[in-house]
């Protein structure tokens, strides 16, 4: 059994998982850094207001509350970012021999796991890579068009798009061989293809 | 002195907040929220460890995380 396999054990019978495909980690970095900003907005705003306010002997501020109130600053946003992580980290999309499933965690308790196409339903695939960090960084999204009710899908922020897209053709390819092989041609729009 | 005078009473001694009961009071609202995304996190964690081996690296990384900053808060506690 392999990793995949591992992974995703919900297949048909003779269908294997090809590649397991995660947004580009500077999705997440995006997430983590905006966090960082709001981590550390309290340790310059504090001292300052303080500042201004021990000035005229308003307020005392002993060692004691400045830790405390780090600390449970801290515990919030470390709480936070776990959260982040776990929502970047659970959110995949499974490319296997026969199509295209899409495991979406939104926050906590809510995991939407759904197939979006079979491969033999791909009419065309387009990547596009788009701004400066997107190109630098190699990452960005792909557009797949099929024969089905809904149909355009979208795959955004994704590592290697364009290794992605020649993964999806070649795993198309040998989809569409294995049905004919097995005297099942593939239909579209109720002709064979 | 008039004894159908009511005799005045005297001011209520001033509320005095201890400043570490407010401490605590942030204490456990931290705590709260804490156990809420600790319950959450960690649910997600084992139910899908298989599925993501590295959430079950995270879950040890994320406690120590979590016992240090209490830890941090009570010493906080002790010294205001």
């Amino acid at each position: 059994m392999n990793l995949g396999e591992t992974f995703f054990k919900d297949t048909r019978p003779g269908e294997h998982v090809v590649a397991i495909i995660r947004r580009h980690w500077f999705i997440l970095f995006k997430d983590i850094f905006g966090l960082a900003v709001i981590f550390l907005i309290p340790f310059f705003l504090v001292p300052l207001v303080f500042g201004t306010l021990t000035q005229g002997g308003a307020i005392n501020a002993s060692g004691g509350f400045v830790l405390f109130f780090a600390s449970l600053w801290s515990l919030i946003i470390w709480n936070l970012i776990f959260f982040r992580w776990t929502d970047y980290y659970y959110d995949v999309w499974i490319l296997t021999s026969d199509r295209i499933i899409d495991i979406d965690q939104r926050g906590l308790f809510h995991r939407d796991v759904a197939t979006l196409f079979d491969l033999n339903h791909i009419e065309d695939v387009k990547t596009i890579l788009s701004g400066v960090i997107g190109n630098i960084f190699n990452f960005g999204k792909i557009q797949i068009q099929t024969a089905a009710t809904r149909d355009e899908f979208v795959i955004d922020g994704i590592a290697n798009p364009v290794h992605f897209e020649r993964l999806i053709r070649d795993t198309q390819q040998k989809h569409m061989a294995e049905m004919f092989d097995r005297g099942h041609p593939p239909m579209r729009r109720g002709r064979p293809v | 002195m008039d004894p159908t005078i009511p005799p005045i009473p005297s001011p209520l001694p001033p509320i005095v907040i201890e400043p570490s009961s407010l401490l605590w009071l942030f204490f456990w609202v931290g705590i709260v929220v804490t156990a809420g995304f600790a319950f959450g996190l960690i649910y997600h964690w084992l139910r899908y460890g298989t599925m993501y081996p590295l959430a079950l690296v995270a879950m040890p990384v994320y406690g120590v995380g979590v016992l240090v900053l209490i830890g941090a808060m009570l010493t906080g506690i002790g010294l205001a």
